[in-house]
């Protein structure tokens, strides 16, 4: 199956180069109980901007920091250090009632639509709840726009009444995603939307995304490890390795010619084809190393067929390959 | 299959193709609110030894269901209401559990999806590769620990001595499912049921396992039942595919060729939901609409609802009135549509 060549040019074309969201040195640690001062350095300093209308990317494997990118961004754990802005709002210095108004503007969709809604709660109310909760609208409204919502995200109005045990999880993804666009968000955070999905669920919420993308003019974090749903759908892409971002390129550069081995690899084993599965070069050994302990020098070195002394002692800083496309590898001019 | 262009001295081939499992009309159904539920309705299949087969299909098309009766590990309220389970001549349904256990395990090995919740928590890694070999291949505990290490080195796990003291919490889940396989193995079966054994690892740890799986399936000639929902992985390690949806095996046939050219609408559009291919307007192919109630169709092709050739070739009224029956193609292949090359003369009408 040849992967590569079934691949089109997205729906995208929003509004560029207006920063929205700009994420500069973002630090999370977390604290391990009990073992004195170690940390897990789930996120190690990581900029990043996304443009006012612009779907960026975010790839890696799991326990590389991407969904704790996610809680930080909607401010669902305090960074240890660092600075974020989402349009006018500085989201890490936020309290109270400002923080409160501030999650209108900013909306996550869950991987796990299950557990992302209330068993008990019928579908109706789970979606009601945000908008009562900021006291938006009297109760009449708050029924309709839910009945409109739902009629947008392609469900009907028999939803409102069932319980999340009555729906399948495709359905129930887009209760999840009405419910973050009733709130009328500019800015949303998706941490694998599909990977609970089939295949041909997956589409239809992919679609789905899109299509309210460009109807409500969203700018959109896209968190996914498959990397066939991030080509589709995003502008920019940026690959994070143990906490740190190894490269960011626009989607069709990344795709035509990455520079990180690491990229390298991971486009080679989502592209697994017949032929793919017995070309062992192009994969990866082991696992990610633990964040407890990343280990000195460039974080990939350990897993990095190409990997010299130098990798191993001294951490590459991000070098320019052209405008808009940074590694962070010594080598990549070498390897290309 | 091609039977005719074989002669005597074509030996090798032919015992490749004896079947090492074989599924006969298997219906399985649970207790619902109207009456029984059913999940698998005849299905029919066979894995020939050696053989790795790929059962695939959305959730809740019956996949897993097939795989745990044919472990007869059913759920308690699910009922095996008809058909025959038969491995290397031996009716699976007719065994006693004394003889199911002796079964599971030595001859038939399982992979799942998550290998961290399949692990035992309370046991370390060394005891659960061995125990097959103490349980069903009468060794000394104490030469059966022995070969632990060497168990693990051959699935990969870097540092097996210390990885063998490790408990399941402690491993990755690309180490665990690793750990699984080379307990799935230890036994030395000549069957394993692999249900949807990368679908919850990263893209990196998938290729690795997808790797080692088809190395070991070269090396020891194991035959495979892959399950899962992922054409990619598909592609990559099954030499034969059957398609499932609601219940019912729709295509089947050797991999390629159906990957090349699918049959069956379900099965194309599935193709398409997997490449993420885009139509002409941006917007990427999807099947509409979802299977959740296509068990419950009382006539018509279980497809029909989502179908896109029912919906415009003008074949609506006959999709809707009656199933079609599983139809032999050429090169080995058969579909289960009224589009593809049929025989009226099999048709239940209802």
């Amino acid at each position: 199956m040849q992967l590569a060549a079934a691949m089109q040019s997205p729906p995208s074309a929003g509004s560029k180069k207006t920063p929205y969201v700009v994420a500069k040195d973002l630090f999370k640690y977390y604290p391990i109980p009990g073992l004195g001062h170690r940390m897990v350095k789930s996120v190690d300093g990581v900029s990043l901007t996304i443009a006012e209308g612009e779907v960026l990317g975010l790839v890696g494997e799991s326990g590389c920091g991407k969904s704790t990118i996610a809680r930080l961004m909607t401010r669902l754990t305090h960074a240890t250090n660092g600075e974020l802005t989402i349009g006018e709002h500085d989201i890490l210095h936020m309290e109270g009632e400002a923080l409160r108004r501030m999650r209108r503007v900013v909306q996550l969709i869950f991987q796990d639509p299950y557990s992302a809604l209330d068993p008990r709660m019928r579908i109706g109310q789970s979606m009601e709840t945000p908008l009562e909760q900021h006291g938006i609208g009297t109760r009449d409204e708050r029924n309709a726009r839910v009945y409109q919502m739902l009629e947008e995200v392609g469900l009907d109005g028999s939803f409102y009444d069932r319980y999340p045990s009555q729906c399948s999880g495709g359905q129930l993804q887009r209760v999840v995603i009405g419910r973050a666009l009733l709130l009328k968000p500019s800015f949303l955070v998706c941490d694998e939307p599909t990977s609970a999905l089939d295949a041909s669920m997956r589409t239809q919420i992919l679609n789905l995304l899109m299509d309210l993308k460009q109807r409500h003019g969203l700018t959109i974090l896209m968190i996914s490890h498959d990397l066939r749903v991030v080509r589709y759908l995003c502008d920019r892409i940026a690959v994070m390795y143990l906490g740190r971002i190894v490269e960011i390129a626009d989607r069709d550069e990344l795709f035509r010619a990455p520079k990180h081995p690491y990229t390298k690899a991971l486009i080679a084993s989502s592209m697994l084809d017949e032929t793919g599965l017995h070309a062992p070069e192009m994969l990866l050994d082991g696992d990610l190393p633990s964040p407890l302990n990343p280990p000195d020098g460039c974080r990939f070195h350990t897993r990095c067929r190409y990997a010299t002394d130098r990798c191993s002692t001294k951490e590459p800083e991000f070098s320019a390959v052209a405008d808009e496309h940074l590694v962070r590898c010594h080598h990549w001019q070498e390897l290309s | 299959m091609n039977i005719e262009g074989q002669t005597h001295t074509d030996t090798a081939p032919l015992l490749s193709r004896t079947p090492l499992l074989e599924i006969e009309d298997l219906h399985v159904s649970f207790p619902g609110e109207n009456g029984r539920k059913s999940v698998i309705s005849g299905l029919t299949l066979s894995v020939n030894a050696g053989e790795v087969v790929a059962l695939v299909g959305e959730s809740g098309s019956g996949k897993s269901m097939t795989a745990l009766s044919l472990m007869r590990l059913l759920p308690p309220d699910a009922e095996i209401t008809s058909g025959r389970i038969s491995f290397a001549g031996r009716d699976i349904l007719a065994l006693s559990p004394a003889e199911l256990d002796a079964l599971r395990g030595a001859d038939i090995g399982m992979l799942f999806q998550q290998p961290q919740a399949m692990l035992d928590p309370t046991s370390r890694v060394r005891t659960q590769v061995a125990e097959p070999l103490w349980v069903h291949r009468k060794m000394s505990r104490h030469s059966a620990l022995g070969r632990v290490v060497n168990m693990l080195r051959d699935v990969g796990i870097p540092d097996p001595s210390a990885r063998a003291q490790c408990f399941a919490h402690e491993l990755s889940g690309g180490m665990a499912q690793r750990v699984m396989i080379a307990t799935a193995l230890s036994g030395n079966p000549q069957l394993l049921i692999a249900d949807e054994p990368t679908t919850a690892l990263d893209v990196t740890v998938q290729a690795q396992i997808l790797r080692l799986l088809d190395d070991e399936r070269r090396k020891r000639s194991l035959a495979t039942l892959l399950i899962t929902h992922d054409l990619s992985v598909v592609a990559a390690f099954a030499d034969r595919i059957a398609v499932m949806y609601a219940g019912r095996i729709v295509e089947e046939g050797p991999t390629q060729a159906i990957l090349k050219a699918p049959q069956h609408p379900y099965t194309k559009a599935l193709i398409s939901c997997s490449l993420l291919t885009t139509d002409g307007a941006g917007q990427l192919l999807s099947i509409p609409g979802s299977s959740a109630h296509a068990h419950e169709l009382s006539c018509g092709c279980r497809f029909h609802p989502r179908c896109a050739i029912a919906k415009s070739s003008g074949m609506g009224n006959q999709c809707m009135a009656s199933e079609p029956s599983l139809d032999s193609l050429p090169e080995g292949r058969k579909a289960r549509c009224w589009a593809v090359g049929h025989h009226h003369d099999e048709q239940t009408s209802c």
